[in-house]
């Protein structure tokens, strides 16, 4: 069974742990409380028939800039979700900086963007965001509803495998 | 216990020793912090661990700091030190440091900062989103009173002009309605506008000097007609010490008076209505007037009175009067921004109060004048020799005011006489070279009067201080043989250039 480590980066409250906690017990809580440092979850997918990829997930303290975040916790990373609050515009107002930078400095590592907090927006403001913004969203999801939480860690698995 | 042997206990339970090969293996720890059993791979002690192991076959030292890690029941925040061993290239030392409670107390500020910059960012978006929607509102109301007034003035004008021509008994009564609604109609759309402008803040006050008196004049005569319609008694009291003139807004002024005397009214079917107003204070520039309007009309119940000044409130649903509508939170408003207060005391089936205090600003020219600013005047000479001049003025204000305007020039005596009375006896006793006269006296136009027409006076020049001038009136002026207009309010540079100019 292969390892693959994935990183959550994106500026505080945008819902990394959130989404974690879907993810990992399918619970969610509105209450918002500060990560500090790094907590590290695992969960293995199946991607074909008797093959499970073990992802171990890196749930970092959110930060404003990602050249603030500690580069230690990227180190040996096969891919980072950028996940940013679609309810907030500041968290995503400094998305092609920050994806410029992991492109630049971690070649090879998929990069997945997400639009969290999908609950709070309409389709249409979600449809005009992603036409404005630098890079594609590549999933819009909600981790209090638990929409697209799970095709999102199931795709990405089969793609690191 | 010896000091040694603290210091050594409590160091060594913040610090735990591991050692391992580069593929994970437990060869030591001394489980400090954590329970982990030799041999067991470190993989399987915890997902952080699993996900270093990769990183263990470069020789490179690193750190990777505030590590949440949950081991056999042991929950802390640490730091993790992978150091490889000098004298073993397969083994690796890792220190775990534990440091929960160094980063719990920085969690406790990061949850204070970010909680508070989410708030503000969330703030900020809903400040915005409100005022899109008030943009939206405004223009809405904006298009709306623009295609509402197009038909209503069509309205207006043909009512004005049927106005004119001959109706019978019961197409007079027809037209009358019309008018009214029409009216009506065009009061409302009014109130609509002024109220979202006045929420939106975006309104600006255009304060000029202006007639208080005429002001109240005008507004007594037209709801002495408006009470009879109805009738309603109208009782008015006026304050004898209120100014001649205020810098105000009069538009504003008059349309806070008119508001509360069209509610009371409205709410008002039978008994009186009394419109009082008094001088509060004269104090620096600043004088505060009050005006109050009492009607004996359905009143409102105490504990409801705050609700009427709120927009859109109308309590008495059950009958067919206007209700409040815009007009008290409109008052409100504009009292608001007119640094005034207002309140509002009623009781139900006896009648309501409003009581209104205007803190307004004195005539600047007089402030000016008492503080011994001296005119500078630009486009006439100063006559040589001493002038003596004649007013003719009611208003103490203006006596004041023209005599302190003159006396700061020097070289000029003031006679006043504040009525036609004693006119021929001043004329007889004194030479003057020049006359300055109001309009009126005693409600009377000045140049009706006899007295006017002397000889003396018509050689003299003259210069006539006018409320307001139009053709008509330039007309008269011109037939009477006055030389000169200066029309109230004036400046000081009009006042003295025109009298220099009269008196070279």
């Amino acid at each position: 069974m292969s390892t693959k480590k994935i990183v959550l980066l994106g500026h505080f409250g945008v819902g990394k742990t959130s989404l974690i906690r879907r993810y990992i017990d399918n619970t969610f809580t509105k209450d918002y409380k500060v990560t500090i440092g790094v907590h590290v979850s695992k969960k293995n997918v199946e991607v074909a028939p008797n093959e499970l990829v073990s992802l171990i997930i890196w749930d970092i303290e959110g930060n404003e800039d990602i050249l603030n975040a500690r580069q230690s916790y990227l180190k040996g990373s096969h891919s980072f979700i950028y996940v940013f609050d679609l309810s907030r515009p500041k968290t995503y107002s400094t998305l092609q900086k920050d994806i410029e930078f992991l492109k630049t400095n971690f070649n090879n590592v998929i990069i997945k963007i997400v639009g969290n907090k999908m609950d709070l927006i309409t389709k249409d403001f979600a449809k005009k965001l992603s036409e404005e913004l630098p890079y594609p969203v590549d999933y819009f999801i909600s981790a209090k509803l638990g929409s697209r939480v799970e095709t999102l860690f199931s795709k990405l698995a089969k793609e690191l495998h | 216990m010896k000091l040694d042997q603290l210091k050594k206990n409590y160091l060594n339970s913040k610090i735990q020793y591991v050692i391992v090969d580069k593929l994970g293996a437990v060869l030591e720890s001394d489980n400090t912090i954590f329970e982990i059993s030799k041999q067991a791979n470190l993989a399987s002690v915890d997902p952080f661990f699993e996900s270093i192991i990769t990183l263990l076959t470069s020789r490179e030292a690193f750190q990777i700091a505030c590590v949440n890690l949950s081991i056999g029941g042991a929950n802390e925040i640490v730091d993790v030190k992978f150091l490889p061993q000098d004298t073993n290239e397969n083994q690796w030392l890792i220190l775990i440091e534990k440091l929960t409670e160094h980063y719990k107390n920085y969690q406790l500020l990061a949850q204070l900062k970010n909680t508070t910059i989410i708030n503000h960012q969330l703030l900020t978006l809903k400040n915005q989103n409100l005022t899109e929607r008030d943009i939206f509102k405004n223009v809405f109301i904006d298009n709306f009173n623009h295609q509402l007034r197009n038909p209503l003035t069509t309205i207006t004008t043909f009512c004005d002009m049927l106005a004119h021509t001959e109706l019978n008994s019961a197409q007079q009564n027809f037209f009358n309605l019309i008018q009214n609604a029409a009216k009506q109609v065009q009061s409302k759309i009014d109130d609509v506008l002024d109220f979202a402008i006045l929420q939106s803040g975006k309104f600006i006050f255009k304060d000029t000097v202006f007639d208080l008196n005429a002001s109240l004049q005008q507004i007594i005569t037209a709801y002495k007609a408006l009470t009879k319609e109805k009738n309603l008694k109208f009782s008015v009291e006026i304050d004898d010490d209120l100014p001649d003139f205020v810098f105000a807004d009069q538009f504003r002024f008059e349309q806070i008076l008119t508001n509360l005397l069209n509610n009371a009214i409205t709410h008002t079917a039978v008994g009186k209505i009394t419109l009082k107003v008094s001088l509060n204070f004269v104090r620096a520039q600043k004088v505060n007037i009050r005006v109050e309007v009492i009607d004996t009309g359905v009143g409102i119940d105490p504990t409801k009175l705050d609700l009427v000044m709120e927009r859109f409130t109308k309590l008495n649903t059950n009958t067919t009067t206007n209700g409040y509508g815009l007009g008290l939170p409109i008052v409100k408003t504009l009292m608001q921004q007119m640094d005034g207060s207002i309140n509002l005391q009623s009781k139900l089936n006896h009648g309501t109060t409003v009581t209104c205090d205007f803190n307004l600003k004195r005539n600047p020219l007089i402030s000016d004048i008492e503080a011994n600013k001296v005119v500078e005047v630009k486009n006439a000479k100063k006559p040589n020799g001493k002038k003596s001049i004649l007013l003719i003025e009611e208003s103490e204000e203006i006596q004041i005011l023209v005599l302190k305007l003159l006396a700061q020039q020097g070289n000029f005596y003031v006679e006043i006489l504040p009525s036609t009375d004693n006119l021929l006896e001043t004329l007889e006793t004194n030479d003057f070279d020049l006359l300055l006269f109001s309009e009126q006296i005693n409600n009377q136009n000045i140049l009706d009067n006899d007295l006017i027409k002397s000889k003396k006076i018509k050689v003299m020049p003259k210069i006539i201080l006018a409320s307001g001038i139009n053709d008509t009136k330039l007309k008269k002026f011109q037939k009477a043989a006055v030389d000169d207009v200066i029309s109230k309010p004036f400046t000081p540079e009009t006042f003295l250039n025109t009298v220099f100019k009269n008196l070279i």
